[in-house]
């Protein structure tokens, strides 16, 4: 706070943009700033796997494969269980493993605390118990019965 | 009413003030054609550093080719 005091101070009676230009003017002087070459070969190099348009496209891509595999698992979960009267826990597990890695990944990315939180709270419940069945699954496949 | 901010651009226009394809532009920026294609569209809105690209490659400012 202090500080910007002091850098509006400095800056006496410069408008925002003569600042702006001010510091563009050092930044080139000191050549710190790129070049046109440098910059256009850099961004060819940076999208030389994909441009931004498609990796956005790709995450859409993995977002709607995502929810369908989360709808198919709840579609043949309640099939069976309407049908045949089985009940199969692993499309429950696989279903939550899926809403718990979201829930992680948007814990660790979100920057607003009251969400953080929440995310937080929900991606450790759902990860115990998701992380409960699937010891319990593997100790069975190991013929161990706890 | 749809009082939703769109980020409208010139690029079309600009790209062909200086004779320039959409392939051109496109490797020039190492995008894709159809990038370009759907920023001058307007069916893709391009990210502040896309942007600035295209007003480097263009020797234009960012308020020559963007507008609201």
């Amino acid at each position: 706070m202090e500080e910007d005091e002091r850098t509006a101070q400095e800056a006496g009676d410069k408008t925002p943009q003569e600042s702006v230009q001010e510091a563009g003017e050092e930044a080139r002087q000191d050549g710190r700033e790129l070049s046109r070459e440098e910059i256009l070969s850099r961004a060819k190099r940076e999208n030389a796997n994909g441009d931004e348009r498609q990796r956005s496209q790709m995450q859409w891509a993995n977002y709607a494969g995502f929810i369908a595999t989360e709808l198919a698992c709840i579609i043949v979960m309640f099939s069976k269980i309407f049908m045949s009267d089985e009940f199969t826990p692993e499309f429950f597990c696989i279903m939550f493993t899926g809403v718990a890695a979201q829930n992680i990944v948007q814990a660790c990315v979100t920057k607003k605390r009251t969400i953080k939180i929440v995310f937080t709270v929900c991606a450790a419940l759902i990860t115990a118990a998701t992380a409960i069945y699937w010891v319990f699954w593997i100790l069975g496949l190991c013929g161990i019965h706890p | 009413m749809d009082d939703k901010l769109i980020l409208h651009n010139r690029l079309k226009e600009i790209r062909a003030e200086k004779g320039i394809s959409q392939g051109g532009l496109a490797a020039m920026v190492g995008v894709s054609r159809n990038t370009i294609s759907s920023i001058e569209t307007g069916q893709y809105c391009p990210t502040a550093k896309l942007a600035l690209i295209l007003c480097v490659a263009l020797g234009k400012s960012f308020e020559e080719i963007f507008y609201f």
